[in-house]
């Protein structure tokens, strides 16, 4: 008999795993490993992450950003948290991938391996529970849930594995050394998205104040777990700290644009589309309420440690409200993973119910199935970026393969080209696209226009001077990093898209560039139905008068 | 002492591998065998191998101890080669070579169990 529940539970795994790799990195991949194109991420993030993987896979260390993303300087330090780039691209080496098929399949099994350990976790208080529960993974890949993914927020997935991977390993307290593996994963967290580790240090704080409240804490456990997480945070900083001096300067400075400083609702928020529980639909929504309610009743009996788990990753992701500003985006991303921090308050509502009727395994395991099924019905929506035109793409290949390694490259207005221009392994510029509009609604010009160049650039092209010391390049040489005045004419090639589905003027101002240019001694050096791309035989000239 | 049945555990990661392979085809099915084979291999040989080897040693039960190895082995790989990048060693090299050391810690750690 308890084979057979075993063979049910692993045959349920395996249909699930298998529908949830489908539904998500199947449809983004539009079910080939292979393509001809980068084009598996719909936003600006996806390919600033595509880049730096790309980056870390030629150089082959995540020290410095490649010169060509670093305006020519080869000493600008990486400072986005190393773990993810560095495993992408080495599994890139691997598998044969490419660095951005590599990211791109691993950030959504990284999702998938949480949401699985999740499930393990639940499974460890009540198997039953756990097949129901991870019904709701499915949501995953619906509503707004799926934007962390295809819009890139790829280094969340990371943190966020690390996360629940700890959340579950506070569960195995009967390992013997409990402290080392803690501490490769605690460093897991600050390496891979570092606002994780604040959360499981935070998570450690709830736990043992909850366990304190409903008093199941000895003060030999109390004592028990301040060795071990002392243990393991010291190996942890030893892991870490390089990356931490790296962040602190990296991230912590005021002048950072990643620096939050004022409050933010879910609507407000522009830079991603944040998950509302609303996403889950009514139904699912109320049971989710239900959960909620039942699960302080079941707390009180035996507190069983996913309910803490769950019960804290929920507030986190509604910490937006309690008006601490540091947290409010990553409130907001928190709520990517919800589908899997919720599905224990799904999943006991309809337990209760269904004990009712039946205690084998096999019918708590196909309720689960249905459930996933009737959601994929109802939901679900293929969703694949194909945001990069093949005709833009040839141009790119043409760039790469033709022009000089340090040509410095404009373009011009492209459908969606603002999104994923940047990962064209060059030094690459593109006129704003609010300066093309104006342009194109006839105001007056001249050879100096607003243009947004793209290097890796948040920490203004920061270099290091000492294991603790850095210089932020870009402000002490007042290198222009961001969009602003540029000389048009101080390029080497020009790539401007001749037809458009969305902006027909823009098109048209395009085609004056190109036929002024042409007069000015630039030559059609490419050409396709799309676009075409000139040569800038006398940079610095004139070439608009 | 830990009482692994190691030929038992290691059919079940053979066929662990033959049902990741599967998934993999149905969900890239307009890719080649070949390149399902390499990429589910690649996702064997870097994390569940190792993994599964590193915690050889521990008492816990079997699916315990590959979830535990799986995710302790993403930080292994993902530190090590972090590291030996910094420290100059081309990273292209990492996922075949780094793997092999967790399993070769992970055989000696156990042989080391069972000897006590």
């Amino acid at each position: 008999m308890i084979v057979k529940d075993k063979v049910v539970e692993i045959a349920f795994i395996v249909i699930l795993f298998g529908t949830l790799l489908y539904l998500g990195a199947g449809t983004v991949f539009q079910h080939e490993l292979d393509h001809p194109k980068p084009a598996l991420f719909g936003a600006t993030d996806g390919y600033v992450y595509s880049k730096i993987t790309r980056g870390v896979y030629d150089l082959g260390h995540f020290r410095t950003h490649p010169d060509y993303a670093s305006l020519w300087y080869n000493d600008s330090v990486a400072y986005h948290p190393p773990l993810l780039p560095v495993l992408a691209a080495g599994f890139a080496h691997t598998s044969g991938l490419s660095p951005v098929e590599s990211l791109a399949l691993i950030v959504p099994l990284l999702a998938l391996f949480s949401a699985f350990i999740f499930y393990w976790l639940i499974r460890t208080w009540n198997t039953k529970v756990a097949l129901i529960s991870a019904a709701l993974f499915v949501f995953l890949y619906i509503n707004n849930f799926i934007i962390g993914y295809t819009w890139g927020q790829v280094l969340f997935y990371m943190g966020t594995f690390f996360l629940v991977s700890l959340l579950y390993f506070t569960s195995k307290t009967e390992i013997k050394h409990w402290w080392l593996p803690a501490g490769i994963l605690i460093a897991g967290t600050v390496n891979g998205h570092t606002p994780a580790a604040a959360f499981f240090y935070g998570f450690l704080v709830f736990m043992l104040a909850t366990k304190f409240l409903f008093k199941k804490l000895a003060k030999q456990e109390l004592y028990w777990w301040l060795k071990q997480i002392g243990l393991a945070s010291i190996l942890a900083l030893v892991l870490s700290i390089n990356y931490l001096a790296i962040f602190s300067s990296a991230y912590y400075d005021p002048s950072s644009q990643l620096a939050f400083t004022k409050p933010m609702l879910p609507e407000e928020f522009g830079s991603i589309r944040v998950p509302l529980v609303y996403d889950f639909s009514n139904p699912v929504f109320y049971i989710l309420l239900f959960g909620v309610v039942l699960s302080i009743f079941i707390a009180r009996k035996q507190l069983p440690h996913v309910l803490i788990a769950s019960g804290f990753m929920f507030l986190v992701g509604l910490s937006n409200y309690l008006g601490i500003r540091a947290l409010f985006f990553r409130a907001f991303q928190t709520r990517f993973l919800w589908p899997v921090y919720l599905a224990v308050f799904f999943g006991i509502p309809i337990y209760f119910i269904a004990k009712r009727f039946s205690k084998k395994i096999i019918i708590f395991a196909l309720l689960g199935l249905l459930i996933t099924g009737f959601f994929v019905y109802k939901h679900y929506h293929p969703m694949y970026s194909n945001i990069i035109d093949d005709k833009q793409w040839e141009g790119v290949q043409w760039i790469e393969k033709n022009t000089p390694e340090h040509a410095r490259i404009l373009y011009f207005y492209g459908d969606l080209q603002d999104q994923w221009v940047r990962y064209v392994k060059r030094d690459v510029h593109l006129v704003a696209v609010d300066q093309m509009v104006r342009i194109a609604q006839g105001e007056n010009f001249t050879r100096t226009l607003m243009i947004e160049p793209f290097p890796i650039n948040d920490a203004r092209l920061m270099y290091r001077t000492g294991f603790f010391s850095f210089v932020r390049r870009a402000e002490v040489e007042n290198i222009t990093v961001q969009t602003g005045p540029f000389d048009v004419c101080d390029f080497d090639y020009y790539s401007l898209d001749v037809q458009t589905a969305f902006a027909p003027p823009l098109i048209q101002a395009n085609l004056y560039f190109a036929g002024t240019f042409v007069n000015h001694s630039m030559s059609i050096v490419y050409q396709n139905e799309r676009l075409a791309i000139l040569k800038n035989n006398n940079r610095g000239g004139e070439c608009l008068a | 002492m830990p009482e692994h049945s190691l030929k038992r555990e290691l059919t079940y990661l053979a066929i662990g591998y033959v049902i990741l392979a599967i998934i993999f085809k149905i969900a890239f099915a307009k890719s080649s065998v070949f390149e399902v084979l390499r990429v589910s291999a690649s996702i064997y040989w870097m994390f569940v191998l190792p993994g599964y080897a590193l915690f050889l040693c521990s008492k816990q039960e079997f699916v315990d101890r590959i979830i535990i190895g799986i995710i302790v082995q993403v930080g292994v790989i993902g530190h090590l080669s972090y590291f030996l990048g910094l420290a100059g060693w081309h990273i292209a090299n990492h996922g075949l070579i780094l793997p092999l050391a967790s399993i070769a810690i992970g055989i000696f750690l156990w042989k080391r169990s069972t000897k006590s």
